[in-house]
């Protein structure tokens, strides 16, 4: 559009008006003429970017003192810099800087009075636990270093800063430890970062589509959270962080299947305890996108393995529906969708009314109605409580996902569909990496000293931490 | 030209799911059950199948209802098939519990009731439990109901309960009556079960040659036999008369399992120089006395005595079921096995059809009292 630097020109008016120009003229851009020393001073700045009272405190207050002093010294903002690029003063102006341009002088001023609206630091609604801190990430990213900072007071923390997108640009920090973190996975996550060419960056999804090792797949590669002692973890476990300014979303990796199944809760929770709710989380994963499909080849291929008394159940409740097992479980499957997608975009009260309508409405009424079968009711509530129960919302989405094209492997193939579909999900699986880790550890590779802290969760004390990679790295 | 292939490979995929039959479904909604099946010899010398189809409930509060059906045919499959053109849809055997076979049809042989079962593969074999019925099977069946529970359920539930008393022992499913057919040199005993006073009750067992029925024994002998073949259900309960007068008088009646500690069993086979083949079989049984309805206290001192008695009335018996086995020729503990395998050439010269009527068994039944209970 421009190009990318322009020199300023001599005076205040042709750098007024070529300032207005390149905004569009537009209407929140103010001008203020002033006079300093008899010179003729002129204060660029959007105001619905600046804050007010800055504004007067560390500008308009220094400027109007009578004694002369050199302007350098002047403005008490935080920052306060020359330049005499005018490209460089549009960027600043967008970033909420107040411009001060002074006849006679070949420079003008760029002055940080940005106005800040934060909301407050809340705990994040889709992931809120039981023990443990209630705080959570909101829309500005200094502010979540911030939690991140006062968690971690070690001079090992690392943040870097890069500027994505072309039109928009949006600050993104790349977060880690520097004594833990690999080497490799931080030059890889950084050269990914720097070679995003989007135009404009609105969500931390698309930084998260933009790096990851396999766009095509179903799984996440990456785990998303909004929860600073979750973050927290996987930096003093090595892992890298990306944030973006104004996402309260930190992504993390490289992770692996099984992270997306641990929650802070498992930590302050007694291990046994932990790990009951772990294996239970484990059991929920298999739950979520298998017992449809088992369902379905069972009534359609091999009644056999029923019990003699669940045999007459579910056979007599079937006989009155019109379809096969597949239709009716994907009738289903897509009320409980609409249901759920309902839900979750109306306010709560109205929210209830869907649950009323889902529950007792359509629940009861659709059996009745003979459409779909009690045993199918059961399966299909078993298997959304299954999806819902897995801590990480991608995961529990690409879970949901999953149970589609088993569920037709299932009917056309029985228990046999199903094995072939496990069988291609877990190659899948296994295959996957995640910045060079792989994805499926610790059970491919088989790393038996994973598995303490992955199906199950043993005493901390037992989970030694690991200073054996930073101590290579040191060296 | 790319998207057309892409197109292409589209539409395959739809045409995958919509187009293809899946040709071997079956939906459950689909099957007619049949949970018990009996085999009889019909008058005309057909085969005569009566079977139990059990019929969804048609709401959730009731529970599912059966149906009777009888077919003949000259083969079991043929008569199945003339069953699928009297009942309404498919009829499936997939997850049937009781097969039985009429004492007309069992002693022509079982070969032709069980080869077809056991040889479809969509038919359990492992666990559906074979009976022999005393007279027409099929009248069993069409009891239809026993009180409120149907007559497959029924059956079920009475055999795997005369298994755990130890009367019947081990299960015989259709897969170890198939194999033991098939296997020379042992043969089998089956449950029995016949009609006394509109009721089902177990008579015994029906001793088997080979693969045709020759004989029965009563359900007391059956327990007792049971424990000689080196089996134990969970109980071997008997009641017997004892008649003591020396030291002291003990009359009355006494019951006892012998089943709460596993037999010491001594089976030998002794093959003599001259050919001559005799058996050894010793059973030491540990009796736990369960009541004595006699007037007299039972003392510790009078125990030897019991212990004595008892075990002469055992071996007794005993000798009563031995010589039962050989008249029909139900070579039940395997002699004729152990000779093919260690005096193959022997076996080759013996006609042991003949032979094993006149074998020499020498049978003892030892009983020590280890428990007696709150009885004394």
């Amino acid at each position: 559009m421009n190009a990318s630097s322009q020199e300023m020109f001599d005076t205040n008016k042709q750098n007024v008006s070529f300032l207005q120009q390149a905004l569009q003229h537009s209407d929140d851009l103010l001008v203020r003429e002033i006079t300093r020393d008899g010179n003729a001073g002129v204060l660029v700045y959007i105001e619905s970017l600046t804050d007010a009272s800055q504004l007067e405190k560390h500008v308009l207050d220094p400027l109007s003192q009578s004694n002369p002093t050199e302007l350098s010294t002047l403005f008490t903002t935080i920052q306060a810099k020359e330049s005499i690029d005018l490209q460089q003063g549009i960027k600043s102006l967008l970033n909420g800087y107040t411009l001060y341009f002074e006849d006679g002088i070949r420079r003008f001023y760029l002055l940080e009075t940005p106005s800040h609206y934060e909301r407050s630091i809340t705990e994040p609604e889709n992931e809120s636990i039981i023990r443990g801190t209630h705080n959570g990430f909101i829309e500005s990213l200094s502010v979540n270093l911030h939690l991140i900072r006062k968690q971690v007071n070690s001079p090992e923390l690392t943040v870097r800063y890069y500027e994505l997108g072309k039109t928009t640009t949006r600050k993104a920090a790349v977060i880690y430890m520097h004594n833990q973190a690999e080497e490799e996975v931080v030059r890889k996550v950084i050269s990914r970062i720097q070679r995003i060419t989007l135009d404009h960056i609105m969500f931390t999804g698309f930084v998260q589509e933009m790096i990851e090792d396999n766009p095509y797949s179903l799984f996440p590669q990456h785990l998303m959270t909004e929860r600073p002692d979750h973050t927290n973890a996987y930096l003093m476990n090595g892992h890298v962080a990306i944030m973006l300014d104004g996402d309260p979303t930190a992504l993390i990796l490289p992770v692996s299947f099984f992270a997306f199944y641990k929650t802070p809760d498992d930590y302050n929770n007694r291990w046994m305890v932990a790990s009951f709710t772990r294996l239970t989380r484990m059991l929920s994963f298999i739950l979520a996108f298998q017992l449809p499909a088992i369902y379905i080849a069972t009534v359609s291929f091999h009644s056999s393995i029923l019990p003699l008394k669940l045999f007459f159940t579910v056979q007599g409740s079937l006989t009155r529906v019109p379809f096969p097992p597949l239709i009716e479980a994907l009738l289903l499957e897509l009320i409980f969708e609409l249901l759920r997608e309902a839900g979750l975009r109306l306010p709560s009260r109205v929210g209830q009314t869907i649950g009323i309508v889902g529950g007792l409405v359509i629940g009861d009424a659709i059996v009745k109605a003979g459409l779909v079968s009690y045993p199918m009711i059961i399966v299909v509530a078993l298997t959304a409580i299954s999806s819902f129960l897995i801590p990480s919302y991608e995961m529990g989405s690409a879970v949901r996902l999953l149970r589609f094209p088993l569920m037709i492997a299932a009917s056309l193939f029985g228990f046999l569909g199903i094995s072939f579909g496990l069988a291609i999900l877990f190659m899948h699986l296994c295959k996957l990496e995640s910045y060079g880790k792989p994805y499926f550890e610790p059970l491919a590779p088989l790393t038996l000293k994973g598995w303490k802290d992955t199906f199950v969760r043993f005493p901390v004390w037992t989970l030694r931490q690991k200073t054996k990679r930073s101590n290579t790295r040191r060296e | 030209m790319n998207k057309l292939k892409f197109a292409q490979l589209g539409m395959l995929m739809v045409m995958l799911f919509t187009v293809s039959g899946c040709w071997d479904h079956e939906y459950l909604k689909d099957i007619n059950l049949a949970y018990s099946v009996a085999f009889d010899l019909s008058e005309d010398g057909n085969i005569l199948e009566t079977v139990e189809i059990i019929v969804p409930a048609e709401s959730e509060q009731s529970s599912p209802k059966n149906e009777i059906h009888h077919s003949t045919g000259l083969t079991p499959r043929n008569a199945s098939t003339n069953m699928r053109n009297i009942i309404r849809g498919n009829m499936r055997f997939i997850k049937f519990g009781v097969q039985m076979v009429g004492t007309e049809l069992a002693k022509k042989g079982l070969k032709t009731v069980l080869d077809v079962n056991f040889r479809d593969p969509s038919n359990p074999t492992a666990d559906p439990r074979f009976v022999v019925a005393d007279g027409l099977a099929s009248d069993i069946i069409s009891k239809k109901l026993v009180g409120e529970i149907k007559i497959g359920e029924f059956l079920q539930q009475k055999i795997r309960s005369l298994e755990r008393m130890g009367i019947f022992y081990p299960p015989e499913t259709i897969n170890s009556v198939f194999l033991a057919t098939t296997n020379p040199g042992k043969d089998f005993v089956l449950p029995y079960l016949g009609i006394e006073n509109e009721e089902v009750v177990a008579k015994g067992v029906a001793l088997f040659d080979d693969e045709y029925f020759t004989g029965t024994l009563d359900t007391n002998q059956s327990t007792l036999l049971v424990l000689m073949s080196g089996e134990m259900g969970d109980n071997a309960r008997m009641t017997r008369k004892l008649h003591i007068t020396e030291p002291y008088l003990v009359q009355g009646d006494i019951s006892f399992n012998l089943a709460k500690k596993k037999p010491k069993r001594k089976f030998k086979i002794h093959v003599h120089r001259n050919g001559e083949v005799s058996v050894d079989l010793h059973l030491k049984t540990y009796a736990v006395i369960e009541e004595f309805t006699g007037d007299q206290q039972l003392k510790v001192e009078i125990l030897p005595d019991i212990q004595k008695r008892l075990s002469e009335m055992l071996t007794e018996e005993a000798d009563s079921i031995i010589s039962t086995l050989k008249q029909s020729n139900c070579d039940l503990f395997g002699v004729g096995r152990h000779l093919i395998a260690y005096h193959n050439k022997l076996w080759q010269t013996k006609n042991w059809d003949e032979e094993y009527r006149t074998l020499q068994f020498n049978t003892t039944i030892d009983v020590e009292i280890i428990s007696t209970g709150v009885l004394i």
